[in-house]
């Protein structure tokens, strides 16, 4: 029973700790500068939130004090407010009640399996372990891949800390919650048209598509998955028109996209490709642009920096240029290749089936509205993202045909992230039409 | 909650139809995951009861075995280590201990055949414990 009631409590402190830094009410009272629905709120502070947190782990911080800081601060706030929030609570109680309800679904899978899966007992439990432990960065060195990038395990720690059992699951929970704060988020996106149930039979089936348990056991890959949903939410929102005269909409997709660099090797290459996006689609300045780029240049600096003080450089699996390189230079063999990751390609979409309806929906949106005519930066992602998986698995020195099966599916999964909400879009033209 | 339950009290009695559909939706939802079948198991079965059920004693991660072995032969918490020869990870991560050493004079072996055995022989270990092809060694 006592675990029943700490899915509740992590529900509710995940919630609290969401509405910190920025209170949606005292923002929209006194300064309304980012005009973003609550739930956009809730993304912007986790995503500050974890930059501040990200920032603490390099230092032996206590995560008791900072989270009880959090709580109270956020908690004050809600009080101030309580009205405000009552009333929104009740203008949303069926899509609340769903939140909580699927919350609680998953995290009971969760919390009654309570084993991990293979990455997260070897890679990523160990860094997680260290830190709820009271270990700092430095003990790190000497970890299982301890040249893995740690903010998963960081985050999982703090939460497994301040989780009412403090049990290593608990602490897993924070995967659930940001994911479905993700797909809930964009219920505000779909047409009014729409019943509320309907919604909401909308977002479930988001959610119900999008659900793999077995990412739940430990792997970072819907951490990557809020990230690349994020950006894209924010991307949309403030950079394809030229209204916006402050820098706040830069600042947030500078941090969000340092988020990425600390959670996965890959997000390096993820960390480009969305610089990449921003530059060739941001209705910005050359002078914005450039300024962007800087700041880019510095994270990067910061990662290469940190990585070489600690673990003596910035390693991957493989080097960049290795002999499968060159050996790709035979053309049979490379076809062989590209043939091979197509196929688990294939797999993967079958898989994760909400890649069948993110190609569907772009497919129905290319050739039945103008969609794409304000959205082009989504055929730039997928010809990066698509290229870039290509070029990992066309390069690694593995026997791709036995590498592909077992990664290939969860980084297709983890790049949806950033297309889901072309599913609402679909949604809304079918209800217009 | 309460506060929830009232609410959504106060509304069955006044949009009967609408509430009952919500209801209906949310039952699908919680059966779509297994919620209630997953209830259950969490208030019947310990942590420790789910974790031997799904990780296994000897077979799988080996989990049953390794707890035994830790809780037994583990000098002051010390990191045992664990070679698991099932297709499964080590179950060591879930009892790791950053600031204790390694034990590397000790070994917890899972699945482990008679030909590695002997092989270990060979290098001066000796068994300890062993439960079906589950093997705690030492030097």
């Amino acid at each position: 029973m006592i675990e029943i009631l700490t899915i509740f409590f992590s529900f509710f402190s995940l919630l609290i700790f969401s509405n910190f830094p920025l209170n949606y009410f005292f923002i929209k009272k006194y300064q309304y500068i980012l005009k973003l629905t609550y739930t956009e709120y809730l993304l912007l502070n986790l995503i500050i939130n974890f930059n501040i947190l990200l920032i603490f782990s390099f230092f032996p911080i206590n995560l008791k004090i900072v989270f009880f800081l959090i709580l109270i601060i956020s908690l004050s706030f809600i009080i101030i407010f309580k009205n405000d929030f009552w009333k929104l609570f009740k203008e949303n109680l069926p899509l609340n009640f769903f939140f909580l309800l699927v919350f609680y679904a998953l995290s009971s899978v969760i919390v009654k399996n309570g084993y991990l899966e293979w990455d997260g007992l070897s890679h990523w439990l160990h860094k997680a372990t260290v830190y709820f432990q009271g270990g700092g960065y430095s003990d790190l060195a000497g970890l299982p891949f301890d040249y893995y990038p740690h903010l998963g395990s960081y985050v999982w720690a703090f939460f497994w800390k301040n989780s009412y059992l403090q049990a290593e699951y608990f602490g897993r929970l924070f995967f659930i919650f940001i994911f479905l704060l993700s797909i809930i988020s964009l219920y505000s996106k779909i047409s009014n048209k729409f019943l509320v149930l309907e919604k909401l039979i909308i977002i479930f089936i988001l959610v119900y598509l999008s659900t793999n348990i077995f990412l739940f056991g430990g792997y970072q890959e819907y951490f990557i998955f809020f990230i690349f949903f994020c950006f894209s939410n924010f991307f949309k929102k403030f950079f394809l028109e030229d209204k916006i005269s402050n820098y706040y909409p830069e600042l947030i997709l500078i941090s969000i996209s340092n988020l990425i660099l600390w959670i996965k090797q890959e997000g390096f290459f993820y960390f480009i490709i969305l610089n990449i996006i921003f530059l060739i689609h941001a209705k910005r300045t050359i002078l914005n642009k450039f300024v962007f780029l800087i700041f880019s240049l510095i994270l990067i600096s910061i990662l290469i920096y940190i990585k070489n003080i600690y673990f003596g450089s910035l390693r991957f699996n493989h080097d960049i240029i290795n002999p499968e390189t060159f050996r790709n230079l035979d053309l049979y063999y490379l076809f062989f290749k590209i043939f091979i990751i197509s196929k688990y390609f294939f797999i993967s979409f079958i898989k994760y089936p909400i890649w069948l309806v993110i190609l569907l929906s772009i497919t129905v949106l290319k050739f039945n509205s103008k969609f794409f005519k304000n959205n082009k930066f989504i055929i730039t992602y997928l010809i990066l993202i698509f290229g870039f998986i290509y070029l990992i698995f066309l390069n690694t020195t593995e026997d791709v045909a036995w590498l592909a099966p077992l990664t290939l599916n969860r980084i297709v999964f983890a790049v949806s992230g950033f297309l889901i909400f072309v599913n609402i879009e679909l949604f809304n033209l079918i209800k217009e039409k | 909650m309460l506060v929830c339950f009232l609410y959504i009290k106060k509304k069955i009695m006044i949009k009967n139809y609408t509430t009952i559909n919500f209801i209906i939706f949310f039952i699908v939802v919680m059966f779509v995951f297994d919620s209630f079948t997953n209830t259950y198991i969490l208030l019947r079965d310990n942590y420790d009861k789910r974790m031997t059920s799904h990780l296994g004693y000897c077979e799988n991660q080996g989990y049953g075995f390794y707890k035994k072995v830790y809780k037994k032969f583990s000098i002051n918490h010390q990191n045992l280590i664990a070679i698991n020869f099932n297709d499964a990870p080590s179950p060591d991560g879930y009892f790791f201990k950053y600031d204790k050493k390694n034990e590397f004079n000790s070994l917890v072996l899972i699945g482990a055949n008679k030909k590695v055995i002997e092989d270990y022989k060979n290098k001066k270990f000796k068994i300890i414990l062993n439960e079906d092809n589950c093997y705690f060694i030492k030097k």
